[in-house]
């Protein structure tokens, strides 16, 4: 805002931009901002709304990632966005409205995951799933799956998975109902949800019938030796399971969790999605509380083509580490690939009352890991009660 | 290296005269076409009617840069070191200039620059207020009091900044 006076001064001489570079120039920015500056003036605002506009928007808006987190604070709930293209934290009042129409004060609600403009919720009072559709406006609970109402504490982040078209959606999760892992999935043109067991394989991946070539895998155990991860090819053929090892025989030389070691198992958090894994690594801290650690190792492992086993990717670089390497006492994260070959890693961190995000990426053509940097936004004395990725957040 | 024939003139709508190699102005369309439509002839010189000099000195700036790192880095790191040297190329211009350096690139058609200086002159108005934009960009507001404000309304309910405490 230094510049108000000098530009005031200066502002006859200017030169109108053509609107086609207006146009350019605001397909830069996030969709936040792009809403707020409709209020320049008329014809911006009628570029905006324009079809054409909206179409360029959207075609690129499928390569910016966002981040939402779901921010508790007493009649302050607040779901926030921050894109790898922005430089803010955006606070979605409207998806907080929608929601709220649905909901009691004080209910508690989850947020679980996201993708398009779709967002799902699940609350614990009633036990529902609710899906906000950030594009229509359109808020709607879910039918209750066949295993019946959940709680909050039922849906785990890695056995669940949200798939957006531009209309509709599908909500997979994977349950284990007699000893035997079954996917149920809802898909929201026919507000249906059906369910499909999972068989055994010989070691061979579902044929994969989707956009981008890869099945949905979907964790229903997570074991530090082993996990029992589904992997689904399509919505007609049955699911398949794979039971992915810890390869615990030599090294082959290769320098890969060093002092890897079962008894000290305690000091490893797992973050599991979309068949992969991350392994985070921590101590505790001379002179602090038994509860506080620290991170000292990020590990990035995948499913093993034939499913049997996780094999070691990368890991988070010494220098990069050293930059993140900070106390906390309780961490959560959430895994997500992207495009088939970017993996986006969020870690949320509690330490003394605040929290703490990072989110890192990994860039599997290049082998090479980046953080995004994230601004502060507002994180002390609240609750987190949720976090996602998604890409595509449209016009 | 370009032979003294692998020169051309570009000439600034103040008359200035600037010599550049083809290997740099090739990149700039309006300057291709211009000379394939007179090819043969031996007057290498193409006037750039609307561009100012300081705007036809960046932009040749850039992409003398711009060739000689890719032929410096043809095995590799081409993109990383180009970013680097943007990042300096945008720091001594001044956020106004920027205006008058979009169009320019826009005039001669040249899309690596066009796309890096829609995307600083983007990150300047990013996180800005409107009334900002609007001064910056020399904008006049159309709107009523009414309507303004019922359209910051309609923004506010979907999305609103986050402050720090």
């Amino acid at each position: 805002m230094e510049d108000h006076h000098t530009l005031t001064t200066n502002a006859i001489g200017f030169c109108l931009l053509p609107s086609e570079l207006m146009q350019k120039i605001l397909l830069h920015l996030p969709l936040p901002e792009i809403r707020l500056l409709g209020s320049l003036n008329k014809s911006i605002r009628n570029m905006i709304a324009d079809q054409n506009f909206v179409r360029d928007y959207n075609l690129q808006s499928s390569s910016t990632t966002w981040l939402f987190v779901y921010r508790k604070r007493w009649r302050h709930d607040a779901i926030l966005c921050y894109s790898d293209q922005s430089t803010r934290w955006f606070n979605m009042v409207g998806l907080t409205r929608l929601l709220k129409r649905v909901i009691f004060p004080g209910e508690s609600v989850y947020f679980l995951a996201a993708d398009g403009n779709f967002f799902l919720f699940a609350s614990n009072s009633r036990q529902e799933v609710i899906v906000v559709n950030s594009a229509t406006k359109v808020v709607k609970k879910i039918p209750p799956s066949p295993l019946g109402p959940r709680g909050t504490s039922s849906w785990r982040r890695s056995g669940m998975k949200l798939v957006s078209g531009s209309d509709h959606f599908r909500f997979f999760f994977a349950e284990l109902v007699d000893n035997r892992p079954v996917v149920f999935f809802y898909a929201s043109e026919t507000d249906n949800w059906r369910s499909l067991k999972a068989i055994e394989t010989s070691g061979e991946l579902p044929r994969v019938n989707r956009k981008d070539g890869n099945p949905i895998f979907l964790n229903a155990v997570n074991g530090p030796r082993e996990s029992l991860v589904i992997a689904l090819g399509s919505e007609r053929d049955a699911p398949v399971i794979l039971r992915p090892r810890f390869y615990t025989g030599q090294d082959n030389g290769q320098q890969l969790t060093v002092g890897f070691n079962w008894e000290n198992v305690i000091d490893r958090l797992y973050v599991y999605g979309d068949g992969h894994m991350v392994m985070l690594k921590s101590n505790g801290v001379d002179g602090m509380d038994i509860g506080v650690r620290k991170l000292e190792g990020i590990e990035l492992w995948s499913l093993s083509l034939n499913g049997r086993n996780w094999e070691f990717i990368s890991k988070l670089p010494t220098k990069m580490m050293e930059g993140i390497r900070k106390p906390y006492q309780a961490m959560m994260g959430c895994l997500e690939v992207v495009n088939g070959g970017m993996i986006r890693i969020a870690l949320l961190s509690t330490f003394e009352n605040a929290w703490d995000i990072i989110w890192l990426s990994y860039d599997v053509g290049r082998s090479e890991w980046c953080q995004v940097p994230l601004p502060a936004c507002w994180m002390k004395g609240v609750n987190m009660a949720g976090i996602a990725f998604s890409s595509g957040l449209t016009m | 290296m370009a032979s003294t024939d692998d020169k051309v003139i570009l000439k600034s709508s103040e008359g200035e005269c600037f010599e550049v190699d083809m290997a740099v102005a090739s990149h700039l369309q309006i300057v291709k076409s211009v000379l394939e439509d007179c090819e043969g002839s031996s007057d290498k010189v193409v006037s750039l009617f609307i561009v100012e000099a300081k705007y036809v000195a960046m932009i040749i700036e850039y992409y003398k840069n711009y060739v000689e790192l890719k032929e410096k880095h043809e095995e590799g790191g081409f993109e990383e070191k180009l970013k680097e040297f943007e990042k300096q190329f945008l720091e001594q211009i001044d956020k106004k200039e920027l205006k008058g350096l979009v169009m320019a690139v826009n005039y001669l058609n040249a899309p690596a620059l066009f796309d890096v200086v829609c995307t600083a002159i983007a990150k300047h108005i990013e996180n800005k207020s409107v009334e900002y934009v609007r001064e910056y960009f020399g904008i006049v507001n159309d709107f009523t009091a009414e309507e303004e404000a019922q359209i910051r309304e309609e923004h506010r309910w979907a999305y609103d900044g986050v402050n720090d405490d």
